[in-house]
């Protein structure tokens, strides 16, 4: 009995659990009032780990990420390779996230980012 | 009379037309009343010179000297850096000594090198335009003043943002053959720790706030003092506002004093300061070490910086490229 448990997990081990498709991937909008002006937020996330940012529309930074679960690892050359931002994303459905500090001790990415409602664009 | 009934006609309706046209050109906002004034040389001593003079809109609002004339032929002191893309910006001037745009516009009116004109003098003569009363009437409601003077240039200089070059088209709209693959190459480059041009040329115009020392202060040859001549401190000398990259490569020549022809002798320097200028003083330590770039890189580099210009450019941009081609010649 125990035999044949233990064998069964072992094959269950064997398929890959998918996580499914990235819900990160694509383009994300937040539009905010920054120096009395209202400003735009764009990330770009693509299907192989790398992201570019926008503020209105003008690229300002590139980046690699990894999403594990609902868990946003986030690396790039501003902040500097090896400080790695961590967020939780939330999603509200399929158009609309927003990501929670869990460590990032990059200001700028940290003040840019955290709690902001992102939709997503078309 | 069939006929000059129908001559009467036509004449009228050309004046209605062209009497319309007229109207509909007149600034409604405080930026098109900014840009009739950027353009305008009721703003300088001998009415010869306007803001536009220096800041050339076919060249990303730069010049094309290593410093610009002012009134009477007077030669400016630094480079002028181009107009655009400021919103985002919080100094303004090599050395930072404006705050704001606002700050920021009237200073070349007064500079005696430049438009060389009191502003209380510009007042006066707005005040005595029925044009400009007329306009800032009714935009502002009141009367030209300074305030609303340098309102009124402050945001027209803010509509000059400039967001389409073929690097966002690549990276925004995941348009691969919107920049070559030396660009790319060039762009990796950029963030990467060999050239490492991203610690100082981050952010959405590629420039942060920072106030940094290249090493083109030396104290004889090069004596421009930069930012110490504002804060009057010792370690900001030789410092000078981080260059804005967008539209670089159609606003040459570079540098706080325009020394650098192209962008290909900007990059030499980058590569080996100390060759260049060997007894700087108070060079950032981010430069303190040749960057050994292949000759591969340095073009991989120019045609990164090439990329982020705006594609309302390209024409101009080509052309400087053949002119610099035909130089080399």
């Amino acid at each position: 009995m125990i035999l044949s448990c233990l064998m069964s997990l072992v094959v269950l081990s064997a398929f890959k659990l998918t996580d499914g498709p990235n819900p990160l991937v694509g383009r994300w909008e937040n539009t905010r009032i920054f120096q009395g002006a209202k400003t735009s937020l764009i990330g770009n996330f693509k299907s192989d780990g790398t992201y570019s940012g926008f503020i209105n529309k003008k690229a300002f930074v590139t980046g690699k990420y990894q999403m594990k679960h609902d868990t946003l690892y986030i690396d790039d050359s501003t902040c500097g390779t090896g400080y790695t931002g961590i967020y939780q994303v939330q999603f509200f459905g399929q158009d609309s996230l927003k990501f929670h500090v869990i460590r990032d001790t990059c200001q700028g990415r940290r003040e840019g980012t955290d709690n902001f409602l992102f939709r997503k664009m078309k | 009379m069939k006929k000059l009934y129908l001559i009467l006609v036509l004449t009228s309706l050309v004046l209605v037309v062209s009497q319309s046209a007229f109207t509909d050109s007149e600034p409604k906002t405080a930026a098109e009343l900014g840009r009739k004034l950027f353009f305008d040389p009721i703003l300088s001593k001998t009415q010869k010179i306007s803001c536009a003079s220096c800041h050339k809109e076919e060249f990303a609002f730069a010049d094309t000297s290593a410093v610009s004339l002012g009134v009477r032929n007077q030669k400016g002191v630094r480079n002028t850096p181009s107009a655009m893309n400021m919103k985002l910006q919080v100094a303004f001037f090599w050395d930072g000594r404006a705050n704001t745009l606002e700050q920021q516009a009237l200073m070349p009116i007064e500079n005696p090198i430049e438009m060389d004109l009191p502003v209380k003098t510009a007042v006066w003569r707005l005040n005595n335009s029925k044009t400009y009363k007329k306009l800032f009437q009714a935009i502002y409601h009141e009367a030209p003043n300074q305030d609303n003077l340098a309102k009124a240039l402050a945001e027209f200089e803010r509509t000059l943002e400039t967001n389409d070059s073929p690097l966002d088209d690549w990276l925004l709209n995941d348009n691969e053959s919107a920049v070559s693959e030396s660009a790319k190459r060039g762009y990796v480059l950029f963030n990467g720790t060999k050239a490492n041009c991203v610690q100082c040329h981050f952010g959405a115009d590629f420039n942060n706030t920072e106030f940094r020392s290249i090493g083109l202060y030396n104290g004889k040859t090069l004596r421009d003092s930069g930012r110490a001549a504002i804060t009057k401190r010792p370690e900001d000398l030789g410092k000078f506002k981080i260059g804005a990259l967008r539209n670089v490569a159609i606003t040459p020549p570079y540098m706080h004093n325009g020394m650098f022809k192209t962008l290909r002798e900007v990059i030499d320097y980058y590569n080996d300061p100390a060759q260049v200028v060997p007894h700087a003083i108070g060079r950032d330590t981010l430069l303190a070490k040749p960057l050994n770039l292949t000759e591969q890189e340095k073009t991989d580099l120019v045609n990164f910086m090439e990329a982020l210009t705006d594609k309302r450019f390209a024409g101009k941009l080509q052309q400087l490229k053949n002119t610099q081609k035909n130089q080399l010649k």
